[in-house]
């Protein structure tokens, strides 16, 4: 797994690139715990290049949507791939973290 | 006439039930996936089952001590692969679990229970006996 983190003006995107899994995920909650220890209230994780997740990699998902939503923050998920669709769908999690087809639109939203 | 396909001899890999082993069993569980024939969308799912399964055991099966998971496969003559994941701890079966509340909002939301949803999910099929001192959790998938 690769993490790039970009900042496009005053929204923080993650892209998270290959298998989010329960070797990888600890890697994406150390990156993201640092960005929470700045008061940062939009983040975009952008999942373009997300090949595989498992329930490890939802788990700090989930933790991070629950952090943002404590700081009265936003959080969008863009360009979830066909697999990675389907586990958000099936574990029901499209429905309580916003998810959107473009780049661009997740960044409207968390604005 | 095509003569039909004997089931294939499970072979087997046993490491360390420790995550540095994770991937290299999640390896040799694709790569027989892959020789029987199924596709990357199915693979998806293989992996997902096993990565899940075997999590489990990797995080719970020894309450910290050290033990060992076993993987093992064979292809069905019913164009099926069989999973069977192996460990010594304490007996448990997941599939008795309770089902996660998939419908509460984001701040009752729980993982706990996820991954064994996800293992009766992508499974065709998921199965649990003890035999022994063994947990023994069968996985099968059909290809289509």
């Amino acid at each position: 797994m690769d993490i790039v983190m970009t900042t496009e003006s005053d929204v923080a995107v993650f892209s998270i690139i290959g298998h989010l899994d329960a070797v990888s995920s600890p890697e994406l909650e150390g990156r993201l715990g640092t960005w929470f220890e700045e008061p940062g209230t939009r983040l975009v994780l952008d999942l373009n290049g997300l090949e595989y997740i498992s329930s490890a990699g939802l788990r700090v998902i989930l933790s991070a949507a629950k952090k943002m939503k404590a700081r009265n923050g936003k959080l969008g998920l863009s360009r979830l791939q066909p697999r990675v669709r389907e586990v958000f769908q099936v574990s029901g999690f499209s429905s309580i973290i916003p998810v959107f087809e473009t780049l661009p639109a997740a960044l409207d939203a968390v604005r | 006439m095509r003569a039909a396909r004997k089931p294939t001899a499970m072979e087997r890999l046993r490491r360390p039930a420790r995550m540095e082993f994770l991937h290299e069993l999640l390896e040799f569980i694709d790569a027989g996936a892959k020789r029987l024939g199924f596709d990357e969308s199915a693979r998806g799912r293989i992996r997902l089952a096993s990565e899940e399964a075997l999590v489990n055991v990797i995080l719970h099966a020894y309450a910290g001590a050290d033990g060992e998971v076993e993987a093992g496969l064979s292809g069905g003559e019913d164009r099926s692969l069989r999973i069977e994941i192996r460990d010594r701890g304490a007996a448990f079966d997941p599939l008795a679990e309770a089902e996660p509340d998939l419908e509460a909002g984001l701040a009752d939301r729980k993982i706990g229970g996820v991954g064994i949803f996800f293992i009766r999910e992508a499974a065709d099929r998921a199965a649990y006996r003890r035999e022994g001192e063994e947990n023994i959790l069968t996985l099968y998938f059909i290809r289509t």
